[in-house]
């Protein structure tokens, strides 16, 4: 395990090819412990190419990404337990009641922090669909289902493609919250968004792409 | 010698060693064509038993051998994808896929062609054959999966995984097709397997093999070229490229 | 990575694999219908005549077997990629390979296992003599799992592909062709009265090697798919 208090997310030199293009000319940043990035830029600008980089979904074909003081595709086990990553699509299974979905995120994590799945629900505003099954919740449920992960699999680094997708004003400022929590816990959060997020008083980096 | 192969790694001096090497190739081919055919018709005497007709083979075995050599080739240029990266192996392996179909559908016609004066039907479940017919299988299973995938990178990737699968899968499929035959006691298609193959029609077999090599490496140089142009169109030394060709 | 995570991530995709595939119940009959109505083909085109249909039948139930096996292979990934599990379970740092295998081995016991009794049951209306029904099912024992791993690597590669189906059969049938071959030879051997174990330990043998191989393959394609 690394000396959290050394740890951080440093990428250098980024280039990545997709379809005969370029993306990212060389990106270069750092994320320490305790902070928030928001990932801006335009359609086709490649935020979900860079959160899957990010992640080592996608392979950087130039340039450095470092979780402390090692390159992620040499500690790749380590790095993706410690790592929760939110797509663009929500990755559960209709087929399955709220309940059942969870217990399988939880099994596919690392450090799980809690068995106690109905107080995870009834935090992310599911209080008491344990055994209602996923295809009868609306978008903006199924995606607060899906955010669910980040309190089942305990991470140091959050990696968000477009969280407040399909929220309404209640969920997005329950989000705000656990992302508040995670940064007070020292905790990392990468994220790309659509809409004009108000921070308040949080302490956000921008990066544009 | 390493460095060598790296510097050929490198897409733009991949297409500066194609333009100096495929007239090369492609003349010799040429040549070798030539003498070979001559040999095939003109030097090699006829077969006692089966008169002017068995000089299809000078065809068939070379297209078939051929047809198996491109797969490996195929394969081995996937992997070397896999393992190292290079867009080049990507594009020669692509390349490779239509020029062995293309071998191996030959082999199957000149097959069929050869069985109609012997046997007296336009096929024959002969070993060879059906092991050819599940090669050409797998040759479009190649094509269409690079053709369904529209990611170039993607695709390479996927038809190496594919490619190697392939590779394990051929020896089994050969020696089982093999088997099968035998234990249907099915007629053969083959000059090659009597005792022995006099030399006077050996020669003119391997001059027409080596024609047959010298071409698919012409060719698939020339084909892997065009991809990468293509890849790496927005590149600054195809844009020259560009500009030298259209200013002459 | 340990162990008790491992067998834990295996256990679980496998059960809900299970789970999900019992609660669609109507997907899983599928293959076994058209299974019924290609053997029905057979006696309509060749006619009744007892002799004739007893004596190409074990290569009738084989061909069948496969071809209901192909329509299976769409649903192995096809569902997962859609929603995004599939990129989930690939970042989990526990074992990829025990994740291949628990939904390999539940595709086979959703789709596999009940093709096996399809089969079984289907000898007898093709006049497949009792005897050779033992060997028939030591063919489909060793000879479906293979179906299963292979139309794994087949999916894997032809996720969200545009008219997968096609693709599918195209990738797996040479691949499946030694298969058949023996499969059908050691059926046709027992009912004549000749020995099987040749054939059978030669589809044990592609079996082991699916096994060890084709995990790998299944893995290495999901990667790739899933880096576009």
């Amino acid at each position: 395990m690394p000396n959290t208090l050394e740890t951080s997310l440093t990428v250098s030199g980024l280039y990545c090819y997709r379809y005969d293009k370029a993306f990212f000319g060389g990106l270069d940043f750092t994320a320490r412990l305790g902070e928030l990035i928001q990932i801006e830029g335009e359609n086709g600008s490649g935020k979900t190419t860079l959160l899957k980089t990010l992640c080592g979904l996608i392979e950087a074909d130039e340039g450095e990404i470092r979780w402390g003081n090692n390159s992620i595709y040499s500690v790749m086990e380590e790095y993706r337990g410690g790592l929760n990553y939110l797509g663009h699509k929500n990755g559960i299974k209709a087929g399955l009641t709220c309940l059942e979905n969870l217990k399988v995120l939880s099994a596919l994590g690392n450090q799980v922090t809690t068995n106690d799945y109905s107080k995870v629900l009834e935090r992310y505003g599911l209080g008491g669909y344990e055994n209602i099954y996923a295809y009868t919740l609306s978008a903006g449920q199924k995606r607060r289902l899906s955010l669910a992960r980040l309190s089942i699999n305990q991470a140091l680094l959050w990696i968000l493609d477009e969280p407040f997708t399909s929220l309404d004003e209640q969920g997005k400022n329950d989000m705000k919250r656990v992302f508040q929590e995670h940064l007070q816990a020292n905790g990392i959060i990468l994220l790309t968004s659509h809409d004009n997020i108000q921070w308040q008083d949080m302490n956000v980096t921008r990066l544009r792409l | 010698m390493w460095k060598w192969i790296t510097k050929y790694a490198s897409p733009m001096h991949f297409y500066l060693l194609v333009n100096r090497l495929t007239p090369w190739l492609g003349w010799s081919a040429a040549i070798l064509f030539i003498l070979g055919l001559y040999g095939a018709f003109f030097y090699a005497p006829a077969d006692y038993q089966q008169g002017e007709s068995f000089r299809i083979i000078y065809v068939h075995v070379p297209s078939a051998w051929m047809s198996m050599f491109v797969y490996m080739v195929m394969a081995g240029a996937g992997a070397a994808g896999l393992i190292w990266k290079t867009k080049v192996s990507d594009a020669v392996a692509r390349s490779c896929a239509p020029l062995g179909a293309s071998f191996t559908f030959l082999a199957l016609v000149t097959g069929s062609l050869w069985g109609k004066p012997m046997w007296g039907t336009w096929w024959v479940w002969d070993a060879r054959l059906t092991s050819e017919l599940i090669l050409l299988f797998l040759y479009l299973g190649y094509i269409a999966l690079q053709s369904a995938i529209d990611d170039r990178r993607t695709a390479a990737r996927a038809g190496a995984v594919l490619a190697l699968v392939g590779v394990v899968n051929i020896p089994i499929i050969h020696y089982s097709v093999e088997w099968w035959n035998t234990l249907h006691q099915g007629p053969t298609v083959s000059k090659l397997d009597s005792p022995s193959i006099h030399i006077d029609m050996l020669i003119p077999l391997l001059l027409m093999a080596i024609a047959f090599n010298l071409y698919f490496s012409a060719m698939v140089l020339i084909r892997a070229r065009t991809e990468i142009i293509e890849q790496e169109k927005n590149s600054k030394w195809v844009q020259e490229l560009i500009v030298d060709k259209v200013s002459v | 990575m340990n162990r008790v995570s491992m067998i834990n991530l295996f256990a679980t995709l496998l059960f809900r694999d299970i789970l999900l595939g019992m609660r669609n119940q109507s997907e899983l009959v599928n293959p076994l219908i058209f299974f019924i109505m290609v053997i029905t083909m057979f006696p309509l085109a060749i006619g009744p005549e007892q002799n004739a249909l007893m004596q190409i039948s074990p290569a009738i139930v084989w061909v069948a077997a496969v071809l209901a096996s192909n329509l299976t292979i769409d649903g192995i990934f096809r569902s997962d990629y859609e929603d995004g599990s599939l990129e989930q379970m690939i970042l989990s740092p526990h074992s990829g390979f025990a994740l291949v295998m628990a939904k390999i081995l539940a595709h086979w016991l959703l789709a596999g296992v009940p093709l096996i009794i399809m089969v079984l049951m289907a000898g007898p209306f093709l006049y497949l003599p009792d005897t050779a029904s033992q060997t028939l099912f030591y063919t489909l024992l060793l000879g479906t799992p293979v179906l299963s791993l292979m139309g794994a690597i087949a999916g894997g590669l032809t996720m969200g592909v545009r008219s997968s189906g096609m693709l599918q059969a195209l990738l797996i049938l040479p691949l499946i062709m030694p298969l058949l071959i023996f499969s059908v030879s050691a059926v046709n051997n027992s009912m004549k009265g000749l020995p099987v174990t040749g054939e059978l330990y030669f589809l044990a043998a592609i079996l082991v090697l699916a096994l060890t191989l084709a995990p790998i393959a299944v893995y290495s394609a999901l990667k790739i798919r899933l880096s576009e």
